[in-house]
């Protein structure tokens, strides 16, 4: 555990050494050693983030594969969904697009989708490898992660101190199939960067789940998680890379709702609202 | 075509339309009280506050404690990272709504912020009132669940980062916790007026005010995650005042640190 030293503090109170980069007021910024104005100009945006983030040139083929990551797997436009909703009523309700985009993109944190899952694929298929390296089966791996999820009585849907299932990426609560694994598997094939240890043992784990007689089919967020460690994202990599993943969809219906009336957005009149509480009373 | 209207299922608040218009409403009940009739003008902010929370009404003492607590928690100060976060979306000029959405953020985490309170409920749970142990766990203390977005915690929860035992602010908030009336029954803040020298010294640390708000949510019995939220909550006035002064100040009055990147190439 850290303790900062006051000597410490001292240096820190007035220094912040860093090797990501700088502005020069009036002339350039510099990311990374390089010029954004000379040496990056022509990079792409996407280029560019990853450069800046890792401090790593990645291949041109790379570049599309974290581009449709998110292109492919996480822009839908669809107003219900949970993150694209609260943009949605922060429309609806007349606010700015960066306060509602930032409370959407806030709401891409969750046990079910977005940074839980995330974090929880990268952390599993890790787990899983170094397991299997160690001459160890899945099928073992997988039945001591069913045993920690029956013994800490935690839920990814509902209840209290939620958080994302042991066994996270597999196995969706209304639809089992993912959609959008074949698209991004696709692509990732045709840039030739699908076939890895990572994305091996992701499938793995599905079919070993199934062969365990649980109907748990793999979801995006694993497969997602497998492609970017082939990549040599360190997972606070991936996790800063993936926070605004949802940035199209969120983007989209914010507009989208923000061009209708306000307070137009699914509004609930008072009888939607089903009181379950504890019936009228006087204070005493 | 008609589909069935969705519903929102709630313990908290019932509303009742206004007869001429389904989408006003003319009366509101919060925990089957008439929240115009009889709360606005009998109930205190805390004992609504309070009420939110829980079925019925706090006692009188704990009522107290929760106010007690929130005057203690209302302004962390402009040193503090939630404050530090908000006032600099202000001296922007930012939207009034972007401090307070910084303040939150940056007051969310497990260093100081709302996330080490959750935390510290774990730590409470495995550890009980056995000092000793708590010595022994507090260096070692990892969440353990999968999917966990909040850093790695690299200090000792409830205690500052910084070495040695000091003379704190929190110390002498604590007293007059422990002094309330009825703090007899108070057994976590008891608990941990009596212990906290040990701790210190123990983990030569100084005593933070996230162990002091964990006993007192405790001792008011809010659950871990009603602790975290109005951890975040509570901080809020304090930072909303902060923020505000700076906006009026402007960037020119607020640090920039013209010289303060030490840029080290990576080559």
């Amino acid at each position: 555990m850290q303790k900062l030293s006051l000597e410490q503090l001292s240096i820190f109170q007035s220094r912040y050494t860093t090797s990501v980069g700088y502005l020069i007021p009036g002339e350039t910024a510099v990311i990374r050693d390089k010029d954004i104005f000379k040496d990056l100009k022509d990079e792409s945006w996407f280029s560019l983030l990853m450069f800046s983030l890792t401090g790593r040139h990645f291949s041109k083929n790379q570049i599309n594969l974290f581009e449709s990551i998110w292109a492919l797997s996480t822009s839908y436009p669809d107003s219900r969904l949970w993150n694209n909703r609260v943009a949605a009523i922060a429309a609806t309700a007349g606010s700015t697009p960066n306060l509602s985009i930032a409370a959407a993109v806030a709401t891409c944190d969750t046990c079910i989708f977005g940074g839980g899952p995330f974090a929880g694929t990268y952390d599993l298929l890790i787990e899983a490898k170094l397991y299997i390296d160690q001459e160890g089966l899945l099928t073992d791996f997988l039945q001591q992660k069913f045993d920690q999820q029956r013994r800490r009585k935690r839920s990814s849907s509902h209840g209290e101190n939620r958080c994302v299932a042991t066994i996270t990426g597999y196995g969706r609560p209304i639809v089992n199939r993912d959609e959008r694994m074949t698209p991004l598997l696709d692509k990732a094939k045709s840039l030739g960067l699908a076939s890895s240890d990572y994305v091996q043992i992701a499938f793995d784990i599905e079919k070993t789940l199934y062969a365990m007689g649980r109907k748990m089919s793999i979801t995006i967020s694993a497969l997602m998680s497998a492609l970017c460690l082939e990549q040599g994202l360190s997972k606070a990599e991936y996790m800063a890379y993936m926070s605004m993943c949802f940035l199209a969809g969120v983007v989209s219906v914010f507009h989208d709702v923000a061009e209708k009336p306000t307070s137009s957005f699914f509004p609930i009149s008072p009888k939607q609202i089903i009181y379950q509480g504890i019936p009228k009373r006087v204070l005493k | 075509m008609n589909h069935p209207l969705e519903t929102i299922k709630t313990q908290i608040w019932l509303e009742e339309a206004s007869d001429s218009h389904a989408f006003i409403t003319e009366k509101q009940f919060l925990r089957g009280y008439d929240v115009q009739q009889d709360l606005l003008p009998n109930l205190s902010w805390h004992a609504y506050l309070y009420l939110l929370f829980f079925a019925e009404l706090p006692e009188k003492n704990q009522l107290k404690l929760f106010e007690t607590l929130s005057i203690a928690l209302a302004n962390p100060g402009p040193r503090d990272q939630s404050v530090l976060a908000a006032m600099t979306a202000g001296a922007a000029g930012a939207t009034q709504a972007a401090s307070l959405i910084s303040a939150l953020a940056a007051g969310a985490g497990v260093a100081g912020g709302a996330r080490e309170i959750f935390y510290l409920y774990q730590v409470w749970q495995d550890c009980g009132g056995d000092a000793q142990k708590w010595c022994e766990h507090l260096p070692q203390f990892e969440w353990p669940h999968p999917g966990e977005t909040f850093a790695k915690v690299d200090h000792l929860l409830g205690f500052l980062p910084y070495e040695g035992v000091h003379a704190h602010w929190v110390h002498a908030a604590l007293q007059k916790l422990v002094q309330l009336p009825g703090a007899e029954n108070f057994l976590h803040l008891q608990w941990l007026h009596q212990h906290h020298a040990f701790l210190e010294k123990k983990l030569d640390s100084t005593l933070a005010i996230t162990l002091v708000a964990t006993a007192a949510f405790l001792d008011l019995q809010f659950n871990a995650e009603q602790a975290e939220l109005l951890f975040l909550l509570l901080r809020l006035p304090g930072t909303a005042a902060h923020a505000y002064e700076q906006r009026i100040l402007g960037i020119t009055e607020f640090p920039f640190w013209p010289q303060g990147i030490n840029y080290q190439s990576a080559v």
